[in-house]
């Protein structure tokens, strides 16, 4: 990306510099495990890393979810994309959950809701306290994308939830600037046919829902599409308690 | 001094009602009487003070004074009990059956009018509005102090023949008043003397007097000449206030309840009476105080008006010689009008909680006819050749700032059609509030007030572009209902003009039915608004000084809810038929949801099918509002894992899909 062009020759790089001609001798004759290894280690160095504006890494409310991130969390002043495969699929609790780790301190939780089908009292089940909830209410898709980048970008805002639908690339770097800018953390739910559409969000998961036992607790299959600093596609399967949650996570 | 014999004359209410044989003793009016003043005095009935039909002689009142005292202490205290039980029956009927729309004190005393209060303003602002009414007709507006806060004095010295006269000019005013209670438009006005609003007036030499003769106005012991608009005003003529005075009970003088209970009990009843005794020991006995009323009302001493300040407006108005539609010469018009208001603002120490700005269009024709009416946007461009178009601002929390203010206001502008050119801009802070006191910044652009500030822009800001109704907060309400467990407040003032405020129900579906009952929904909305914008941002600061908190650990127990619930419930179309996937199911959904749980369903045209059910939870509600509810809800879990909230309706078992677990 564009930053990581600028930062290349920083000070960062001049020990892979010097690293290089011992590195060089060996390349060849490495089995090609060890050669993708270097590749991503330079590659996460070139993207300077997950957490690039240095915010506070919040985390995600799922243990499991956690132990995959590269900073243990999402980082603040960033947006975190949810691809949902389908409807009650579980994604918005999940996306519930980091919201109320990153609005701990107080801060409102602005939830951006055209169709207002929102429900308040579930969101206060999931931990988030009424008096720090700010809906709004948007008629149009230019008013909704107008609304979630004026949200992002306010200070005071802990986190930003919101279901746009389709945005174009221009209005997604707006709103990413306009997360880094604020340093909430934004929150898309969008659905899962915007998977190969390109975006600006720093981590972007895929949510399904996994049928679970008797137990009222929910199964998701997560899939990290993408993530800043780590390369790697992981698929981990978590379990979502009232509490505390377990979780298993597989790559 | 004053004889027996002197005294006795001095209470004949026969020889007073004559004003010719009046004694000549210290009673007389100092020399230099014809230079008194005029002053008029209304006394507003039933609205704050006493009742109004309190202020009534006893119907034998002439004899009572010159008469034995014992039958005339009798006739009193038969009067002050009767006046104590209409000080708390006649009042809330003599304010809202004559149409005395603004009320207050009595809604403290009668519990049913503490309903009404909500769509009445406080009487301090009537009665400021009534000053505003009154400087017409006299530059000095005022009330005589404290304890007397139902009636407004006017110094009408040497203004009334600008009227026509002192009674034309008291029946100009009343008319007024009275058309002013009845919130009629000019047109429907009634006869001034009708029974509208009990106002009753006097114009006498003295505050003290006026007050007086306006509060028994109506005692029947005045001279017919005296007597003008139907009864309701009393002219003293000049000179005359002490012979007025003499005949009106001591209750006129207003003195306080320990004194009159004294004076009861001596029988002293009346002016005259205590006229008559002895200065010295008048003070002695009584306190000065008592003597100073009496001074004054007689015009021995001076009593000041004080006056009512007219309440601060803070408004600025340009009118354009040459009518424009540029946009840019309008903006930088809007931006000198705020600084304009924004000075008068900071001077003041106040902020803008709602600002309007009226942009005054000629038609493209360029005709401009003055007409007052606020005509929507794109409504009715071809009717009138003038529009008043109106921008609204609603804000979180008090600003003074021009510039933000017209950040906020260019949000509006900017989808703003103007149907022709622009001849007139006045902008107008609407509602004020007190600016919280702040520590200025040295530097440009360092925000003071940290969060609560910001989060204050944002909300301005997003009110400012969608609108009131699309920024709300969020209010958990007792209700077993789920539709009605929870509330949406509107964050800031609603504006009253607003027409999309009329559309009320349609844009907060779930509004608590506390402000959708009634039509005046608006104005029940602005009291609860301002509380609840109170208590959100309490909420925040409050949160936002104790982070150590973790809201975590702060659990609000609530039963399962799905965080997507559908607007209405939509009935499914359930099939009974087992498929070869569920009908291994069947048994384990048997198990948990009764016998009549569908193994699959079909809704919005996609077939589920049930894995599993939690539940039931039953809720039976509603039957107090009209439409009892009886539901028993399941958690679904169908075969691919997506949860569904439904309920099966008790009455009829059709089952219907009313929430998704997101």
């Amino acid at each position: 990306m564009q930053p990581s062009a600028i930062k290349s020759p920083l000070p960062g790089n001049l020990p892979q510099a010097q690293n290089q001609p011992a590195r060089d001798p060996h390349l060849s004759p490495a089995p090609p495990n060890n050669v993708l290894e270097n590749l991503r280690q330079r590659l996460a160095r070139l993207e300077k890393l997950y957490n690039r504006t240095g915010n506070k890494i919040v985390s995600t409310g799922c243990a499991a979810l956690d132990r995959v991130l590269p900073g243990g969390g999402f980082p603040c002043g960033s947006l975190v994309e949810f691809l949902a495969s389908d409807d009650g699929s579980g994604t918005v609790e999940l996306a519930l959950r980091a919201a109320r780790q990153a609005c701990q301190d107080g801060k409102p939780l602005v939830v951006i809701d055209r169709p207002g089908q929102f429900y308040p009292p579930a969101a206060v089940c999931i931990g988030i306290q009424p008096r720090q909830l700010l809906v709004v209410q948007p008629h149009s898709q230019a008013d909704e994308h107008w609304a979630i980048d004026q949200a992002m970008r306010c200070p005071a805002v802990g986190a930003v939830l919101a279901w746009p639908g389709t945005i174009d690339q221009r209005t997604f770097r707006r709103l990413q600037l306009a997360a880094e800018h604020g340093g909430g953390l934004g929150l898309l739910i969008r659905p899962l046919s915007a998977r190969r559409e390109p975006s600006w969000a720093q981590v972007r998961l895929v949510v399904e829902p996994l049928p679970g036992g008797t137990s009222r607790k929910r199964r998701l299959r997560i899939e990290l599409l993408r993530c800043r600093g780590t390369a790697d596609k992981r698929t981990l399967e978590v379990k979502l308690g009232q509490e505390a949650e377990d979780g298993d996570w597989q790559t | 001094m004053a004889t027996g014999k002197h005294d006795q004359r001095a209470l004949s209410l026969h020889d007073a009602m004559g004003c010719e044989s009046l004694p000549h003793g210290w009673l007389q009016l100092p020399h230099g009487a014809e230079a008194m003043k005029r002053i008029l005095c209304l006394w507003i009935a039933g609205a704050c003070g006493l009742p109004a039909d309190s202020c009534v002689l006893p119907a034998d009142s002439s004899a009572a004074p010159a008469g034995d005292a014992h039958s005339a202490y009798a006739k009193q205290s038969a009067w002050d009990a009767r006046q104590q039980q209409s000080s708390l029956r006649s009042r809330p009927r003599s304010n809202f059956q004559h149409g005395l729309r603004f009320g207050v004190g009595c809604g403290d005393i009668v519990p049913g009018a503490a309903q009404q209060s909500a769509e009445r303003q406080s009487w301090p602002t009537t009665l400021h509005q009534l000053a505003q009414l009154c400087r017409q007709f006299s530059p000095t507006v005022g009330v005589i102090g404290a304890d007397a806060p139902d009636s407004l004095l006017l110094d009408v010295t040497g203004t009334a023949h600008l009227f026509g006269g002192e009674a034309a000019l008291a029946e100009q005013l009343a008319g007024q008043i009275i058309r002013y209670f009845a919130g009629d438009p000019p047109a429907t006005t009634k006869q001034p003397g009708s029974d509208a609003a009990e106002v009753y007036g006097a114009i006498a030499d003295t505050p003290g007097g006026a007050w007086a003769v306006a509060h028994w106005c109506r005692a029947g012991c005045w001279p017919a000449e005296w007597m003008c608009g139907s009864g309701r005003l009393v002219i003293v003529p000049p000179g005359r206030t002490p012979a007025a005075l003499r005949r009106l009970p001591i209750q006129a003088l207003r003195a306080e309840g320990e004194t009159m209970e004294m004076l009861n009990a001596l029988a002293i009843r009346w002016i005259g009476q205590l006229e008559a005794l002895p200065r010295g020991e008048l003070a002695a006995r009584f306190g000065q105080r008592l003597l100073d009323r009496l001074d004054q009302a007689l015009g021995r001493l001076a009593e000041p008006i004080l006056p009512l300040e007219s309440p601060p407006s803070f408004a600025a108005e340009l009118t354009l010689c040459y009518p424009t539609g540029n946009r840019e010469y309008l903006e930088a018009i809007l931006q000198q009008l705020l600084c304009q208001v924004s000075g008068q603002l900071r001077e003041a120490g106040s902020g803008a909680m709602q600002l309007r700005c009226e942009l005054r269009c000629g038609s493209r024709d360029g005709a401009v006819v003055q007409e007052n009416t606020a005509v929507s946007e794109n409504r009715s461009g071809n009717r009138s050749s003038t529009q008043t178009l109106r921008l609204e601002l609603g804000l979180f929390e008090p600003l003074c700032d021009a510039t933000q203010l017209f950040q906020l206001l260019s949000l509006q502008m900017e989808r703003l059609r103007l149907p022709g050119p622009v001849s007139s801009v006045h902008v107008e802070a609407t509602i004020t509030a007190r600016l919280p006191q702040q520590q200025p910044r040295l530097f440009v652009g360092e925000t003071a007030g940290g969060d609560r500030r910001q989060l204050a822009v944002l909300i301005n800001r997003l009110c400012s572009r969608l609108g009131w109704h699309c920024v709300l907060g969020v209010q958990l309400q007792p209700e077993a209902q789920p539709e009605l467990a929870f509330c949406y407040v509107p964050l800031i003032v609603p504006s009253l003009a607003d027409p999309k405020g009329t559309a009320l129900r349609e844009h907060l579906p779930r509004l608590s039915t506390r402000q959708q009952t009634g039509g005046r929904a608006s104005v029940l909305c602005e009291k609860s608004v301002l509380c609840e914008n109170m208590s959100f941002s309490e909420n925040i600061s409050h949160a936002a000084t104790n982070p150590g908190r973790k809201s975590g650990c702060v659990h609000i127990e609530m039963p399962v809810r799905p965080l997507r619930l559908l607007r209405q419930p939509v009935a499914v179309e359930s099939s009974f038929a087992p498929s070869r996937s569920s009908a291994a199911l069947c048994s384990e959904t048997q198990r948990t949801a009764e016998d009549s749980l569908p193994p699959q369903f079909r809704w919005q045209g996609r077939l589920y099918c049930v894995r599993y059910a939690w539940g039931p939870e039953r809720i039976e509600t509603g039957w107090w509002r009209g439409r009892p509810v009886g539901r028993a809800y399941y958690q679904i879990e169908t075969i691919t894992g997506c949860r569904l909230w439904m309920f099966r309706q008790l009455g009829d078992g059709r089952w219907f899909v009313h929430g998704l677990f997101d």
